[in-house]
């Protein structure tokens, strides 16, 4: 427990802190809704494969050290848990879970509608179960950073509420 | 149309993941071992949504699927292997079924008098002024067009009298495989539509729940076009059927050239602009070799007796020969 509180605490103090979702069989390895303790679900060799966004070549390198040192801090409480990466992106994530050879899939954003839809053509009446784990980033680009709203430096606003914001970007709307 | 004729006898198992294809799949795999008796096929018929992921896991050959890839299945493709999937059309979408990639009919009130107009013109009714459009995943800014190319009024399209002046009403679907067709076809890539338009899901489908999708059906939308005198939708004429007062429109690709109107016939020869097509995508990269059991059994579907299975099949069009030979020579590149 005390491991794990370090590698919490590490977490919280790193400087990158994306904000992730992990879908599907996270409830396998002991992690569930609302669950801030760890508990080892499982027992006996286990190859957890991962897929999605931590791809060096993607220019993310650093979420790649961060699921690098969740894993270890995971092995090192349960040496019979071994991961396998395949890290291509977001965009070919999802389809690594449904399609077979992924469980769990790490990503920096939300599932589209078409990938939601993808995964339950295959996987009936299921949705996929997304967990939040991280914040994104309050600055790094390409880093899950918060919108920000730009304007010329010349214009007075300095505030704006979300109902002014769906306002300037209404069309008529039959369908919501 | 050409004969099948092996070039090679081939050897191996073919996965293929994605649509069906309504059984054309299944009667292409049980033609096609008849001459490579030492195929076998190893299938997962998920649908067209999932078509392209099976490619992208590196797990499948071949993804049948009955519409276009969309945006994140270009780029999950991209992703995996560094470039495009690539299509072949394999058949032509169905005139009047609905779920079989029905060609795309422009609706009026038939107290409209329109009858025709171009692509250029759809593309002014339904889309809005942009700075560029998507192709595939790729932003490119030859999609853009100004807000003076938007056509707001009948009187832009040359009515005259009480129409002159009067907002044109547009109905459409919201997103699906259809509308991203629609947009790919008349709008450049571009999601920017009419502020105005009306979006609906098709009847029947799991994307229209009774309970909750009040009025939403691509029925309803279909009816109200019929009460809407200065409204116009997209949509098909087999949901149209038994719907009174709705008037197809002809339409020509560019201006100049004839105008279309939607029938069997200028769908099944491809001349009716919104004509859709079915297609299978693969990993292939032009100029590098294709593995030639993939290729026997894509030149197989491009051949007679390959489309023969799409005219049994009697829903899918089979392709014209232009059709068959242009994919053809695509694969021998």
């Amino acid at each position: 427990m005390t491991k794990m509180k370090n590698a919490q605490a590490r977490l919280r103090q790193s400087s990158f802190a994306c904000w992730m979702v992990v879908v599907s069989l996270a409830a396998d390895i002991g992690i569930g809704q609302g669950q801030s303790q760890y508990e080892l679900a499982r027992t006996g060799p286990v190859v957890l494969r991962i897929w999605g966004q931590a791809n060096e070549t993607t220019g993310n390198g650093t979420l790649l050290q961060m699921l690098t040192r969740l894993e270890a801090a995971y092995s090192g409480l349960n040496p019979a848990v071994h991961f396998a990466n395949e890290l291509h992106g977001n965009d070919s994530a999802l389809g690594g879970l449904y399609v077979g050879p992924a469980d769990l899939v790490f990503m920096t954003r939300e599932p589209s509608y078409i990938e939601l839809d993808e995964y339950q053509q295959m996987i009936q009446g299921q949705t996929p179960l997304q967990i939040a784990v991280m914040r994104g980033s309050p600055s790094a680009r390409g880093s899950t950073s918060p919108l920000v709203f730009v304007l010329n430096r010349g214009d007075p606003a300095t505030s704006i509420t979300l109902p002014q914001l769906k306002s300037l970007a209404r069309k008529e709307v039959s369908s919501l | 149309m050409p004969d099948y004729v092996p070039a090679h006898q081939v050897t191996g198992v073919i996965r293929n993941y994605g649509s069906a294809l309504v059984g054309v799949v299944k009667s292409w795999e049980d033609e096609f071992v008849k001459f490579q008796p030492r195929i076998t096929f190893n299938d997962k018929f998920a649908g067209s949504d999932a078509a392209v992921s099976g490619l992208a896991t590196k797990e499948f050959d071949l993804a049948p699927n009955g519409r276009e890839a969309q945006f994140i299945e270009y780029l999950s493709f991209f992703e995996a292997y560094g470039v495009e999937p690539f299509e072949v059309t394999v058949g032509t979408g169905a005139y009047d079924v609905p779920g079989r990639t029905w060609a795309e009919v422009i609706f009026v009130n038939k107290d409209n008098p329109l009858t025709h107009l171009t692509m250029k013109q759809l593309d002014g009714i339904f889309g809005e002024a942009r700075t560029g459009a998507v192709d595939h995943f790729l932003m490119k800014s030859d999609g853009a067009r100004s807000a003076k190319d938007d056509i707001r009024t009948w009187g832009q399209l040359g009515l005259k009298g009480e129409w002159a002046n009067k907002p044109i009403q547009t109905y459409g679907y919201a997103v699906t495989g259809m509308s991203i067709f629609f947009q790919q076809r008349v709008m450049h890539g571009s999601d920017k539509w009419n502020p105005n338009y009306k979006e609906y899901a098709e009847t029947d489908t799991k994307m229209v729940d009774p309970k909750i999708s009040h009025g939403l059906g691509s029925r309803d939308m279909l009816i109200d076009i019929s009460h809407d005198k200065y409204g116009i939708g997209w949509g098909g004429v087999g949901q149209a059927k038994g719907i009174p007062n709705l008037k197809m429109i002809a339409l020509a690709q560019h201006e100049g050239d004839p105008y279309i109107m939607p029938s069997l016939e200028s769908v099944r020869d491809r001349t009716y602009p919104l004509t859709r097509s079915i297609f299978i995508y693969l990993n292939h990269v032009p100029g590098h070799e294709l593995d030639p059991k993939l290729k026997e059994f894509l030149f197989f579907v491009l051949s007679k007796q390959g489309q023969e299975v799409l005219r049994k099949q009697g829903e899918y069009l089979p392709l014209t020969p232009e059709v068959v030979l242009q994919q053809r020579a695509r694969l021998e590149q």
